[in-house]
């Protein structure tokens, strides 16, 4: 057994077995509930989720095998406790809500980290059917209603076209933002390579950027946007407006010139002057040398700039719900504002998931690209 | 000297934050709104500074004691679930980990101490174990085979030489932390970030500026110092 | 001073030293030499107990170290490395006085002693405040070996300390070396891969292969005739016998007649393989030596190498 995952196991038993909140069963959506422990909503039932995260931190038991086990707890912890729910709610009254507790986030959440531990190593084969049958299964419980009693799954059945709309305008506003990002990095990351001394001002202003708090910089452009438009009203036409998607993708834009301007000048970089001056002395021009040899040389450097850019433009456009742009994060800050925690986390959850999966995908492209060794 | 650029945008964005500067602005830009008074601002700008400080500076020894002990023999098992969280906590901004900790820990200081806890630890972290892992092996395998016990090798060759790396670091979790300290406004601590989501909600822009001005200046303000430190270590 | 007793080291499931017996007498300054592989380093390493035998025991100063505390032994052993391993950040003087600082030497003491071994070392005193980076390669070897004789220990191992540099800087150091050697009578064991530096430095050679010690004594007897065959083309490179005059003094091989008038004369500090290069440079078959009444025959000359 090694330390990392008999950690997550030990993390993942503890908050089942320990006296901590797992389910709250409150009067409506928005009354905080009456704390319920593992042990009791769940009784002995608690034991096998228990078992199947011991095995799987276990070094002899094969790492696929160990990671199926953890998954598995993590499925049978959610069905059980969505029957358990149900059977709570059954004599009270239709708007009574079943909440999920702290003891269960910290049991998923280790038993999922448990599973990406034993996963390490794996083909990307193996850990995609793995995803693949652990989604597959969670769907097909939610489909027979094994979720119904929890509040989250209630909450997502009321609000389900405006989580999907709210996930397609997130996806729309980070990718403006990436592409408003690339268009100014591109030219001075070719700039600065062209002209070494352009190079440290701009990464310092770039870097600069990064210095600025979040919530600052979406805030301030809203009055300087309308500062802006109130000097040239000409702009008003081209669909310019002081709230709404203008200031969120301008502010994300922001923060993403770094990473895409450092992957950009970086991959510029990445050719051998060896192989430049080659090109250049069997009578390659500078476009085309541009072209068959750094470009080439250049594109999985990009990519990891890309990826990394893509994932926090993901995360940031988040802010853009308090600047009126919507996405996931109008979800975030209306539950915030209600005290609603179930619309919070329906609004938290798919921004980290689409994060996580961004990355994943980013990070599969990326080895297509590098250069065979 | 590389602090000073950043703590001249410091005094900059502060004087925008003051009543003076903020009305000023406010005229230009139309508006009529009051600004907020100074001393409420600057009570803000402390409690700001002081809840960052105090959730970045023990997430901060932690981060480096488990950056210590994961690039020791016995800690080496914990390297990879460190790596794996390290990871994750890049993937996903403040925001979102403020709005995921107020379920599990309800309004208020808790879910934003949370987060600077978490922002705070990961950059050191990483800082601690990139630094550490830099140090020259020849210049380790001398000081065991010249007879430094374990701790004397860490205190006198390694510690010193990954110590530009881990402030760094420092620098890196504060500036985040004091980010995350003004996002922590929406889920009920009070700091800088509560001007900006008050005159967010009642359409005050005086108020969204100086909010932003100031946190901005606290952040632009950290960053100068630790980087002044760090040169002035590098000089030395 | 050290002994090896039927010593066995194991990494994993191969052996880098399989039941290795060895003495080393005090003032000896013993080369160990072998291909890559062969184990001397771990030979080496087991005299600070940077590595632990599997069997057999390892004597230092007529104990076994089994039993002593690693830190503490390793600091009453100085030991330099092909890699030197100076730390970056701090000073040359201060990375002399490391060891010294340990012992809880006090200021002046401690700056007296990096001041003679700067001047031991051949190094411009002026050095002793600059970093390791702005040091040469032979500098930082140099300030190495300082660090390592910086609390005067009675033994020095050596881990092909000159291997990092250039020919004509490892030939300065080697007579270096020699000159230390030959005023502190330390115990010094030195591996080397190069048989040049074992027959001109050791006063003692062991030759090692495959985690065995094939041959073990005098350079001159190691290569003379019923020699061990491996240690004979290792160390004599093809041409063993002339390797072997040129290990053995003239002086030696002096004959009490007179030399023939006109006989030209060679240097007192000659070795054979020089006689022999006199006589077939000059015709000569009689040599005189400087100092000396007698004559050096070509006979006699032969004979010695044999």
């Amino acid at each position: 057994m090694t330390a990392a995952p008999a950690l997550a196991a030990a993390l993942a038993a503890a908050a089942l077995l320990l006296p901590l909140p797992w389910l709250a069963i409150a009067p409506n959506r928005l009354l905080p509930g009456e704390a319920v422990t593992a042990v009791s909503a769940l009784g002995w039932l608690v034991l096998p989720p228990c078992l199947l995260f011991g095995v799987a931190a276990l070094r002899r038991v094969p790492p696929l095998a160990a990671a199926a086990a953890a998954m598995a707890a993590v499925l049978l912890l959610l069905v059980l406790t969505g029957l358990a729910a149900s059977q709570r709610l059954q004599d009270l009254s239709p708007a009574a809500r079943a909440g999920l507790g702290i003891g269960l986030w910290l049991a998923l959440v280790s038993g999922l980290l448990l599973a990406a531990l034993r996963l390490a190593d794996a083909t990307l084969r193996d850990r995609l059917l793995l995803a693949f049958v652990m989604l597959a299964t969670l769907a097909a419980a939610a489909a027979a209603g094994a979720f119904d009693g929890l509040s989250l799954a209630v909450e997502y059945r009321n609000r389900a076209e405006a989580v999907k709309a709210a996930l397609l305008r997130h996806l729309a506003l980070a990718a403006s933002a990436l592409i408003l990002a690339l268009v100014v990095a591109a030219p001075l990351a070719w700039a600065g390579f062209r002209r070494p001394r352009l190079a440290g001002p701009v990464g310092a202003a770039f870097a600069g950027m990064q210095v600025v708090p979040g919530l600052a910089l979406f805030a301030l452009l809203i009055p300087l946007l309308s500062a802006l438009l109130h000097a040239l009203p000409v702009l008003r036409e081209f669909g310019l407006a002081a709230i709404g998607a203008a200031p969120a993708v301008i502010a994300t834009a922001a923060y993403l010139t770094l990473p895409l301007w450092r992957g950009l000048s970086a991959g510029l970089a990445a050719a051998d002057p060896a192989a430049v001056a080659a090109a250049q002395a069997i009578g390659m021009g500078e476009a085309r040398i541009t072209r068959e040899v750094r470009l080439p040389l250049a594109l999985p450097v990009f990519a990891a700039g890309l990826r990394v850019a893509l994932v926090q433009a993901i995360g940031l456009v988040t802010l853009g719900g308090l600047v009126g742009a919507g996405g996931l994060g109008a979800l975030v800050f209306e539950g915030l504002a209600q005290f609603a925690t179930d619309l919070m986390l329906l609004g938290a959850i798919p921004i980290v998931l689409l994060a996580l999966v961004a990355d994943a995908l980013a990070r599969m492209a990326e080895t297509r690209l590098a250069v065979p060794a | 000297m590389r602090g000073l650029p950043p703590l001249l945008l410091a005094l900059l964005l502060a004087l925008l934050a003051a009543p003076a500067g903020a009305r000023l602005l406010s005229q230009a830009l139309g508006a009529t709104a009051e600004p907020f008074p100074a001393d409420r601002l600057i009570g803000l700008a402390v409690t700001h500074a002081g809840l960052s400080l105090a959730g970045v500076l023990p997430a901060a020894l932690l981060g480096i004691g488990l950056g210590i002990a994961v690039t020791r023999g016995a800690g080496q098992g914990l390297r990879p679930a460190a790596d794996a969280l390290a990871a994750a906590a890049q993937a996903v901004p403040p925001v979102v980990v403020v709005a995921l900790a107020v379920p599990a820990f309800g309004f208020g200081l808790w879910p934003t101490a949370f987060a600077l806890l978490l922002y705070g630890l990961m950059p050191v972290l990483r800082a601690t174990v990139a630094g550490l892992e830099s140090v020259p092996p020849d210049a380790r395998a001398a000081a065991i085979a010249i007879g430094l016990p374990p701790a004397r090798v860490l205190a006198e060759v390694e510690w010193p030489l990954a110590w530009p790396v881990v402030l760094d670091g420092l620098r890196v979790a504060l500036v985040l932390g004091i980010a995350t300290a003004a996002v922590g406004a929406l889920a009920g601590a009070t700091t800088l970030g509560t001007p900006i989501v008050l005159g967010l909600q009642n359409q005050n822009q005086v108020l969204v500026v100086q909010g932003a001005a100031a946190t901005a200046a606290l952040a632009f303000a950290a960053e100068g110092l630790l980087l002044a430190v760090a040169g002035r270590r590098a000089a030395a | 001073m050290i002994a090896f007793e039927e010593v066995t080291v194991r990494f994993g499931a191969t052996s880098a030293l399989d039941d290795v017996s060895l003495q080393v007498r005090p003032g000896e300054l013993c080369a160990l030499v072998g291909p890559s592989g062969s184990g001397k380093t771990t030979l080496l390493r087991l005299v600070n107990r940077l590595v632990t035998p599997h069997a057999g025991r390892v004597l230092v100063r007529g104990e076994d170290i089994s039993r002593a505390d690693g830190p503490a032994l390793r600091r009453s052993i100085g030991y330099a490395m092909q890699s030197v391993g100076l730390f970056p950040h701090r000073t040359v003087a201060q990375n002399i006085a490391t060891v010294p600082r340990m012992l809880g030497w006090d200021g002046t003491r401690i700056a007296r002693r990096v001041a003679e071994l700067l001047a031991l070392l051949g190094l411009d005193a002026a050095l002793a405040d600059r970093l390791p980076r702005a040091l040469s390669g032979g500098q930082a070897q140099r300030v190495g070996i300082a660090r390592a004789l910086a609390a005067d220990p009675d033994i020095l191992l050596m881990d092909e300390p000159f291997g990092a540099v250039d020919p004509i800087t490892r030939r300065g150091l080697r007579a270096e070396l020699r000159r230390i050697h030959a005023e502190t009578r330390k115990t010094i064991l030195l591996v080397t891969h190069d048989p040049e530096e074992a027959l001109e430095l050791g006063t003692h050679v062991v030759v090692l292969r495959e985690g065995r010690i094939v041959a073990d004594g005098s350079p001159a007897a190691i290569i003379g005739p019923g020699g061990d065959g491996f240690a004979r083309d290792l160390l004599g490179g093809g041409q063993p016998a002339l390797r072997r005059l040129s290990l053995l003094p003239a002086t030696e091989a002096l004959q009490p007649a007179p030399p023939p008038p006109g006989a030209p004369e060679l240097p007192a500090a000659a070795s054979l393989a020089d006689a022999l290069s006199v006589m077939a440079e000059t015709g000569c078959d009689c040599l005189a030596v400087a100092g000396h009444s007698g004559s050096l025959p070509i006979a006699a000359v032969l004979r010695g190498g044999r």
